[in-house]
Formats: structure tokens, C-alpha cells, sequence
């Protein structure tokens, strides 16, 4: 054990262990709220460039392989995550509510999963941010949404960053809002298909 | 002025953080208390590449903020008045969503993303800065759980976050208070046209300016002319569907930490002011001023009437007055107005479909092959007042 007040050379390097464990992980959270704020803009941006796009703009598509590959991972990552909030929402009213019963059945594995997760979900959703999402306006949206499920969960989970992330979610709600009218919803082919063959044999 | 607590080590009580008040410089040092309240030097510590008095970081990180309000929202330059001019008089239809448009814009056109980077240096170094002892105490209050810690974290470290907090506030603000996104629309070619025009020649001007500047002293008021130019110039990038972010600007030199320095100056010495719905409200009304001077009140000179005789073709005017009830019964809102907008696609396509129609539809296409409807409204304006309206 390193934290032995007996050995006082112990207990230096116990110190000196903390206070490099300690800065990393002040850093990291301090700068996850410089990258957060970063992170919106970039998607307020991409917004902006999308509505006041021209037909020049939008000629030269930068999708490359590995934003295709990054998607379909995240595309399974997101799944994850969200049969783990269904999972958590299921035993509440709300989610909010599951995720504090959580913190307050200590439920470690269930959160620690629930954070990783989160983590992962907000690395990715700074990744795309940076990835001229104006050209995949659809998907634009789909982060929109579910950046505001993660402020939700890192809302719960970091008391001391939770109004910061409460306010994130609230621009991500107003953005959502502003992309949902610009644009309009699409029904999938297949479901246009099966309602067109359902008025033929009805109509027939 | 804004007094600054000007780091001191006769009163320090404790081990405390301070940092050059120049923004972008990363001179951050830890300050100790004198021994015995007299015994020691540099009783006020410097910067040492700008020799300037070292301020307290968690009292600093505020004021960037507060530059970086001043400079997001400023309402001098909610629009720059050469190109409010050139719309007006130009465009007097598009004016209403340009400006819609334009302060839906301006908290990303001004620079709003950059603000992070340096919040994000400031952070950074604070954590490297912190005593052992500091971490000690930390340690004590704190449990092996990483959230427990991060809430140890006072001082500095919740300002920090408080002033992040506060930044979202304002932008959420802004887009909940001052835009309508159901008002917003794309604006016309013609238009994207000019504002092309204007943000190169604007750019060329300012980029000069700056040269100008970095050489000899000017004043301040006139300083901020053209750092707000290089911020218009962004805002006017973003409705073009482009990045704020020119390589003209990149490439002058000009950084974001020079800009929100300049402008933190600007807001000591009160020559920006947040702009409020209210502006926005007067701008509106001066173009619903110059609409309903064209729409109702409008007397077209002889001269006028004699050039642009097609337009006023009784025929076409009867056709329209027919296509607005029949835009009106079917429940549209959008009711065409007279001006650029005349002939739509629509007025066009329910013409196609109108019976003995041949010779307004030919009409029509000479009026929209010569651009003439904007002529038209151009000289109405120059022979009339409208302008001055």
C-alpha cells in the first residue's frame, strides 16, 4: 500500500503520485469544459454554413474513409449507449432521475459503464464538430440530439460542472429546435413504399 | 479605468496565482507571501516579457470574459453603415432578412469559438501552478472519488467554470431573445453578390489598417474601426456560407488573443455597449419604413412611368392583384410584394395555367431577362426621397 504513515518516504512518494494523478485529472476535466464550448460553436457553425450554403459551396464534398468508418463506429457506439439509458429510464420517471438513483444505490459498474460511454460519445461528437457536418446535415442533427442525452448524464454525474452542462444542453436543445425546421424530416423510402402499396390494395 | 487587484506580496495571505494581464501571454507564476510581511524581494511581481504588474488569475479569467461579451455583442457595430446603405438602397426588400440574418450571424462571425483557447491556456497553466500544500489540503477534504476532488477544486478552478457557464448563458440568450429561425432565409444571388464585393475590399482596407497600426500609435477609438471591419467581415463570411475565419486575417498577424485584448481596452474605456432587442427592433422599423414608403405611398415620376411602361402594364397589374386573392384563399402567407420578388416562380407557374396568357408570360420574361424590376426600384429611389426614409 502506498499510503502508509509510518514510512514517511512512502508517503512522499504517495504525495508526489497525487499530485501528478491530480493535475491530470483537474486538467482533463477543466479542459472537457474549453473542448465543450468549442464543440457547440463548431456545430453552431456548420448550422450557419448549411442554411446560407450555395450551390458553389456545397461542389467539393470532403467526405473521406475514415469519417465513413469513424461513423459506422460511432453509429454502434450510440446504440450502446442508448439501450443503456433505456435500461436506466426504465426503473425511474425520468432519466435524470434513474442516473441519481444510480449515484445513490452506488451502483459502480452501471456508472462507471454509463461514463465511459459518455466519454466516448463526447470525444467522438468533438471529432465530427470538426468534420464540415454541413455536408451531412441529417447526421448534423442526429449529434444534436444526442449530445444533449450526454449534457444530460454528465449533468448527473459531475456535480461540480452540472449547471455548465445543464446550460450546454439547453443551446443543444435551441439548435436541435433550429436544424428540426430547417430541415424538414424525411420518411424512409421503405415506409413510402408500403403506405403507396397500402392505398393500391385498399383503392384496387 | 477598471483598479486592478494588483498582485502584492505585503498583503498576500496565502500562496496565490497571478498572471500577466496581457491576454495571450502565458507569463503565470505563483506568488508568496512575504516572510514576516517585509522580508523578501519583488514586493510586485512583473511580467517579465511585458513589464507590466501581474494580476490574480481567478479575478482575470472574469474580465476576459467580459472582453469577450463586449466584443461578441457590441452594439456600435450591430451593422456596418456602408454596407446598411448599400442594402438599403439596393436591396430595400432583402434589408429585414439580411439583418435577420446578419445578427443570427454575429456571435460566431465575431469569434465566439476562439474564446475557448484561451480560457483553455489560462486553465491549463493554473493546475500546473498549484502547491504541494494546496494539493494537501485538496487531499484532506477530499475522498478517493475523482468527483469529490474536482468539487475540492475552489478557488480559481470554479471561477473557471463559472465564467464558462456564463458565456453559454449569453449565447443561449441570444438565440432564445433576438432570432426568429422560422424568420430566417437564404439571401438572393444579387445579394451574395455585393457582400462578396464588400468583404474583399473591406478586408484589403483593414489588413492596411492593421499594418499601419502595428507601426505607429493611433487612437483607440479609431483602432476599434478596424478591428470591428475584420469582425464584420467575419460576420459577413458566415451568411455567405463560409467559415468566419479568412486567410487575409490569418495572414496579416492579426490573432484572436490581439483582438480580444483590443477589444477588453474598447470595453474599459466604455466605447462598446451591449446592443439589446431593442436595436434590433429600430432597424427593423426603418426598413418596414422603407417598405411601406414603396408598397402604399409610392408615386412613380413621368419620367419613370414612360421608361418602365411594361411594368405598369395594366394587364400584368390586374394579373397580379388576381394571383395575391388567389395566394390569399388558399391560405398562403407569403403574399408577393411588389419589388424584386414581383414575379416568382410561382406567380409564373399559375400564369402558365391561366388561359390567353401568352403575352403577359412574354411579359414576364423580358422583365426577369433584363433584371429590370431592381433597376426599376433602383431609380425610383435615386428620383424620389425613399432613400431618406
Amino acid at each position: 500500500m502506498l499510503n502508509n504513515p509510518e514510512d514517511p518516504y512512502l508517503e512522499l512518494e504517495s504525495e508526489e503520485l497525487f499530485l501528478e494523478w491530480y493535475k491530470i485529472e483537474g486538467v482533463r476535466n477543466i479542459t472537457e469544459l474549453s473542448r465543450q464550448v468549442r464543440t457547440l460553436l463548431n456545430y453552431k457553425t456548420e448550422t450557419i454554413k448549411y442554411r446560407f450554403r450555395s450551390n458553389e459551396n456545397t461542389s467539393i464534398n470532403q467526405t473521406n474513409t475514415k469519417f465513413l468508418n469513424l461513423k459506422q463506429k460511432f453509429e454502434s457506439l450510440t446504440l450502446k449507449f442508448i439501450i443503456l439509458l433505456r435500461g436506466i429510464k426504465e426503473t425511474a420517471r425520468t432519466l435524470e432521475e434513474g442516473i441519481q438513483s444510480l449515484l445513490f444505490h452506488s451502483e459502480k459498474s452501471r456508472l462507471k459503464m454509463l461514463e465511459e460511454i459518455t466519454d466516448q460519445i463526447f470525444v467522438q461528437i468533438h471529432y465530427f464538430s470538426e468534420e464540415n457536418l454541413h455536408d451531412h446535415p441529417v447526421f448534423l442533427r442526429l449529434l444534436v440530439k444526442l449530445t444533449q442525452e450526454a449534457c444530460l448524464v454528465k449533468k448527473c454525474i459531475i456535480t461540480q460542472s452540472s449547471k455548465f452542462f445543464e446550460e450546454l444542453g439547453k443551446n443543444y436543445f435551441n439548435l436541435e429546435k433550429e436544424l428540426n425546421i430547417l430541415i424538414p424530416y424525411k420518411k424512409p423510402e421503405e415506409k413510402i413504399m408500403k403506405e403507396k402499396l397500402y392505398i393500391e390494395v385498399f383503392t384496387s | 479605468m477598471k483598479a486592478y487587484n494588483k498582485v502584492t506580496r505585503k498583503t498576500l495571505g496565502e500562496d496565490r496565482i497571478a498572471i500577466c494581464p496581457k491576454f495571450g501571454c502565458e507569463s503565470i507564476t505563483r506568488v508568496k507571501p512575504l516572510k514576516f510581511g517585509f522580508l523578501g524581494f519583488g514586493k510586485y511581481p512583473k511580467c517579465k516579457k511585458h513589464h507590466i504588474p501581474l494580476v490574480y488569475v481567478d479575478e482575470r479569467i472574469g474580465d476576459f470574459v467580459d472582453a469577450a461579451l463586449a466584443c461578441l455583442f457590441d452594439r456600435a457595430r450591430l451593422l456596418p453603415n456602408d454596407l446598411l446603405k448599400i442594402i438599403s438602397t439596393k436591396f430595400p426588400m432583402d434589408l429585414k432578412t439580411f439583418l435577420q440574418g446578419w445578427i443570427y450571424c454575429i456571435t460566431v462571425g465575431r469569434g465566439a469559438r476562439i474564446v475557448s483557447h484561451y480560457m483553455d491556456s489560462i486553465s491549463n497553466v493554473y493546475l500546473k501552478q498549484l502547491t504541494k500544500k494546496q494539493i494537501k489540503n485538496l487531499k484532506k477534504e477530499s475522498q478517493s472519488n475523482i468527483n469529490r476532488i474536482s468539487q475540492a477544486i475552489k478557488n480559481g478552478m470554479n471561477e473557471i467554470t463559472n465564467q464558462y457557464t456564463r458565456l453559454l448563458k449569453h449565447l443561449r440568450t441570444h438565440s432564445e431573445v433576438l432570432i426568429e429561425p422560422d424568420q430566417l432565409k437564404p439571401l438572393s444571388n444579387d445579394l451574395r453578390k455585393v457582400l462578396l464585393a464588400w468583404q474583399k475590399i473591406t478586408l484589403k482596407e483593414s489588413v492596411i489598417l492593421h499594418t499601419v497600426e502595428s507601426k505607429c500609435e493611433i487612437p483607440l477609438a479609431e483602432t476599434k474601426t478596424y478591428y470591428d471591419q475584420i469582425l464584420n467581415v467575419g460576420v459577413c463570411r458566415c451568411l455567405l456560407g463560409y467559415s468566419p475565419e479568412s486567410r487575409e486575417v490569418q495572414k496579416s498577424g492579426l490573432t484572436a488573443f490581439d483582438r480580444f485584448s483590443a477589444y477588453y481596452d474598447f470595453y474599459l474605456e466604455e466605447l462598446t455597449e451591449k446592443f439589446t432587442k431593442s436595436d434590433i427592433e429600430g432597424l427593423i422599423q426603418i426598413n418596414n419604413n422603407i417598405q411601406e414608403s414603396i408598397n402604399k405611398d409610392i408615386k412613380i415620376p413621368e419620367l419613370l412611368k414612360k421608361k418602365y411602361h411594361f411594368l405598369l402594364n395594366p394587364k400584368l397589374i390586374t394579373a397580379f392583384n388576381q394571383y395575391i386573392k388567389h395566394s390569399k384563399n388558399l391560405g398562403e402567407n407569403k403574399s408577393p410584394n411588389f419589388g424584386t420578388r414581383y414575379i416568382t416562380k410561382d406567380f409564373k407557374n399559375w400564369l402558365d395555367n391561366k388561359e390567353n396568357s401568352q403575352e403577359l408570360q412574354k411579359i414576364c420574361n423580358s422583365i426577369i431577362k433584363r433584371n429590370e424590376i431592381k433597376n426599376f426600384i433602383i431609380d425610383l429611389i435615386q428620383t424620389t426621397n425613399l432613400n431618406q426614409t
